[in-house]
This record gives structure tokens, C-alpha cells and sequence, in this order.
């Protein structure tokens, strides 16, 4: 399966594909997720209108840490097998995770002033996230500082690789500490601790945004093969020479 | 073990006749700490209770900021490129360069720690309790930094970029090390958050060299 997909133009047909899928999937579940979550949707009886948030907030969350799940493997396969298309990988998913991580810090916050009174609040679950983010910047960061690619995508990978440690800290860090964030609702035993009309956008909220994910981490590994083929290709005309009898 | 030895004793060596430039370590410790006592007002009663938090910043900054020392000058001379053609394998090379950074970065620390703590009038048991968790975790720390050199020997300048990239990964280490302390001083040695940190600790030293010792490899290879 990896080495099947390592090969660019093998991915290229996949992806060819598979993208305007995921786009397609993104568009479709985001805008009918965002209709049903903020129209359709009751409010509930402890939160008022702030459930809401729940439909952005959580979705965010769950991608950030996807997308690090993600980029660690691709990083294991870059670190071990040397697939270029790997690395690319890795890098594609960092960015739109960084982007996640912010998103759910920053709508958390949104959620925390009405729910709990404060915009933020150094409990573990709070603070781990916000290392997430850390890291991803740092990861990004060495991509960026480092002029020679493939030295910078070993590197990268290493740092992507122990940072790995966070992303279980992150996930049960409500269960180990008593924290002011609630613990998980939605993977529990019996699951979902919820009715359905609150489940129900909520579905379509992640569906969405893990297309979206998708998405954006397949246009940056396109990106990147475009760019591969570009400086691959002859940069100047083959010279025509014109021989006329006289 | 032979070349572990060899480096280790070599590095100490050098530490030594090259103008006790490990000192400048202890130095910062004290500088910082009585920056943060003058910007906080010089309360002891505010102090006392600021004390151990203040200690561990102070010796976590002060470790990290001198992550050049590990492996940088080295590199440019062209000894780590000597040393891994020889034919000792680049986990000994990590193992004896966090060993030697053990012993010039964080022991010097300790040891000024006891004296700082009481000018921020630290009392004796709080003082002990605060020496376990940094001993407990320093070898963690120490595994980072190592990381951070390894990751950044070959580039000049790489200060903040360091401290940015290593800092999440010392984040769980600071909040157990400070648990651990405040826990050792109620519970005494049957604290969960000892135990814990101690597995932290184990637990950073078995990613960080490895780590460390892949990184190295990348930049020790001719590109």
C-alpha cells in the first residue's frame, strides 16, 4: 500500500480523483452542516444558543490532532522508507493542522466566556492543545530555515516524531485530570452522550472537516509534484538549426 | 563504552581548560533570579512562594540557551565527522555528548540551586523537594537539549529557533516537575506525581537519543 502509493504518477491518478471528491464532500457537508447547526438546531436547555459552537469547536479539535496523527506516520514512512511523497504529505497536513489548532483554541475561547465565565483557562486540556499548536509551528519552522529539502524533511520528521508523545497527553488528559473542560462525549462507551439532534450536525460538521482536511493535504502534495515536474522540465527550447543551400 | 569514555572524559576535559566557560550557566541562574526578584518586588512572603517555579525556569532557560556548546564547535572543527568515522555509531556519539552536558550544563545548577533557593527564602524541605524533581528530571531535560543541538549543529544563530522547537516537548516535564515537588513535600516518597515524573523522565531519555542520534547522522552526512 505505501510503496504503491509512492509512486508520484500512480498517486497522481488517485489523486486525480480523490481530491475533487473530497472537495466536493467538504463544500456539500460544511454547507448543510453550518444550516442545520445554526438554524435548524435546538439550542439546549444548559447552554442556550452557545451549543452552537460545539459544531465548529469539536471538528476542529478532532482534525488538529487527525492531522498530527497523520503527519507522524507520513514522517515514520519518510524516516524509513524515504518516500519523498511522504514528506510532502507531512508537510501538507501540518499546515492546515496549525490552522485547526487555532481554530479550536480560539473558538474554545468563544465557548469558555459564556460557559464558564473566563476566555481562557491553563487547565491540562487547554494547555496541551496550545503545545500542539507550538509544535506545529516549530515543525513548520524548520521546513522554513533549512535551505538543503531533504536534510529539512529528515530533521522534521525526527521532530515530528517525538512530539508524538503530546497527542495522548492531549486526548486523555480530561480522563487523568479533573479539568474544567468536560471529558469526552462523544467516543464514550454507549456513545454519543448526546441526542440526536445535536449529534446529527455535529456528524456532519466532522465529516466536513475531515474532507476538508483531506482536501487541502492532497492540493499540497499535487502542489508539490507540479513543482517537481516543473524544475524537471527543459528549461530552454532545444536550438533549431535551419541549413539552406546558397 | 570505550569511546563513551573516551568523549565524555575529552569534553569534560576541555570544559575545564578552555576558561570555565561552564560557569557562565550559574551566572544567568543568578542574574535571572534576581531580575525576577526585583520585578516582583522584592516581597519575601511573594518571593517564598514564587521560589520553585522561579528555579525551574530559571534552570530550564539556562540549560537551553546553552545547547550550543554540545555539538556546535565540534562540528566546525570536524571532530564530530572524525568521531563518526572512526566508527562509533552516532548513539554513542549522543550518549556521551547529554552524559558530558549532564554533568557541565545541569550540575553546576544543582549545586548553586540550594544557595539562590535561599535567597529567595526557600525553607529546607521545599528546598529538598525541589532538588528531587530537578535531579528527577533533569536527565529528560538534558535529552532535549541534546536534541535541540543535534537538530541545529550545523547552523549558527539557531538560538530562538531552538528554545521554539523544544520548548512543547519540556512543557509536560515542568508542570510534573513542579507537581512532584509540592507533592514530595506533603506525601513524601509514596507521591504518584514522584513516580510519574520519573517515568516522564525515562520516557524522554528513550526518544530524545535516539533522536538526538538520527539527527546527527542527517547532518553528519555529506549532502
Amino acid at each position: 500500500m505505501i510503496s504503491y502509493l509512492a509512486n508520484p504518477a500512480r498517486f497522481a491518478k488517485i489523486s486525480k480523483w480523490l481530491t475533487p471528491i473530497c472537495g466536493g464532500l467538504a463544500a456539500l457537508c460544511l454547507l448543510v452542516g453550518t444550516y442545520i447547526g445554526l438554524i435548524s438546531s435546538p439550542s439546549a436547555d444548559l447552554h442556550g444558543e452557545g451549543v452552537r459552537m460545539l459544531y465548529v469547536h469539536v471538528p476542529a479539535a478532532w482534525c488538529a490532532l487527525a492531522a498530527y496523527t497523520g503527519l507522524a506516520i507520513c514522517s515514520l514512512i519518510s524516516f524509513v522508507w524515504r518516500h519523498p511523497l511522504a514528506d510532502s504529505a507531512a508537510r501538507s497536513l501540518a499546515i492546515p493542522g496549525l490552522v485547526f489548532a487555532l481554530l479550536c483554541l480560539a473558538t474554545g475561547s468563544l465557548w469558555g466566556r459564556p460557559a464558564w465565565g473566563t476566555w481562557w483557562q491553563w487547565d491540562a486540556r487547554m494547555t496541551s492543545v496550545l503545545v500542539l499548536a507550538f509544535i506545529y509551528a516549530g515543525y513548520l519552522l524548520l521546513w522554513g530555515v533549512i535551505e538543503d529539502k531533504r536534510k529539512a524533511a529528515r530533521l522534521a520528521s525526527i521532530v515530528a516524531m517525538v512530539g508524538f508523545i503530546n497527542i495522548p497527553i492531549i486526548k486523555f488528559s480530561v480522563d487523568w485530570w479533573n479539568t474544567l473542560h468536560q471529558p469526552a462525549s462523544v467516543s464514550q462507551p454507549g456513545a454519543p452522550g448526546m441526542p440526536a439532534e445535536f449529534f446529527i450536525p455535529l456528524f456532519i460538521m466532522m465529516t466536513g472537516y475531515t474532507a476538508l482536511l483531506a482536501w487541502c493535504a492532497l492540493r499540497g502534495i499535487e502542489a508539490d509534484l507540479v513543482k517537481l515536474k516543473n524544475r524537471r522540465a527543459p528549461k530552454t527550447m532545444p536550438a533549431e538549426i535551419e541549413l539552406r543551400e546558397g | 563504552m570505550r569511546a563513551f569514555n573516551a568523549i565524555l572524559m575529552r569534553d569534560i576535559r576541555l570544559a575545564f581548560r578552555t576558561g570555565g566557560s561552564w560557569v557562565l550557566g550559574s551566572v544567568f541562574m543568578a542574574i535571572f533570579i534576581s531580575l525576577c526578584a526585583i520585578a516582583l518586588g522584592g516581597q519575601m512572603a511573594e518571593l517564598r512562594r514564587l521560589a520553585a517555579p522561579l528555579l525551574w525556569l530559571a534552570i530550564v532557560f539556562s540549560m537551553l540557551l546553552s545547547f550550543t556548546t554540545i555539538f556546535q564547535s565540534d562540528y566546525r572543527q570536524g571532530t564530530l565527522t572524525q568521531i563518526a568515522l572512526s566508527g562509533t555509531s552516532t548513539l554513542t556519539l549522543a550518549l556521551a555528548k547529554w552524559a558530558a552536558f549532564l554533568c557541565l550544563g545541569f550540575l553546576p545548577l544543582f549545586f548553586v540551586t540550594p544557595i539562590i533557593g535561599t535567597f529567595l527564602g526557600l525553607s529546607g524541605q521545599s528546598l529538598l523537594a525541589t532538588l528531587l524533581a530537578l535531579a528527577l528530571a533533569a536527565p529528560a531535560l538534558a535529552a532535549y537539549v541534546t536534541l535541540a543541538g543535534a537538530i541545529f549543529c550545523s547552523r549558527t544563530g539557531a538560538g530562538f529557533l531552538a528554545v521554539l522547537l523544544v520548548t512543547p516537548f519540556l512543557v509536560p516535564l515542568l508542570i510534573f516537575g513542579l507537581e512532584a515537588g509540592t507533592a514530595f513535600q506533603t506525601e513524601g516518597w509514596a507521591a504518584v506525581e514522584i513516580r510519574l515524573l520519573a517515568g516522564l523522565s525515562l520516557l524522554s531519555i528513550a526518544i530524545g537519543l535516539p533522536a538526538s542520534a538520527a539527527a546527527l547522522r542527517v547532518n553528519l552526512e555529506p549532502s
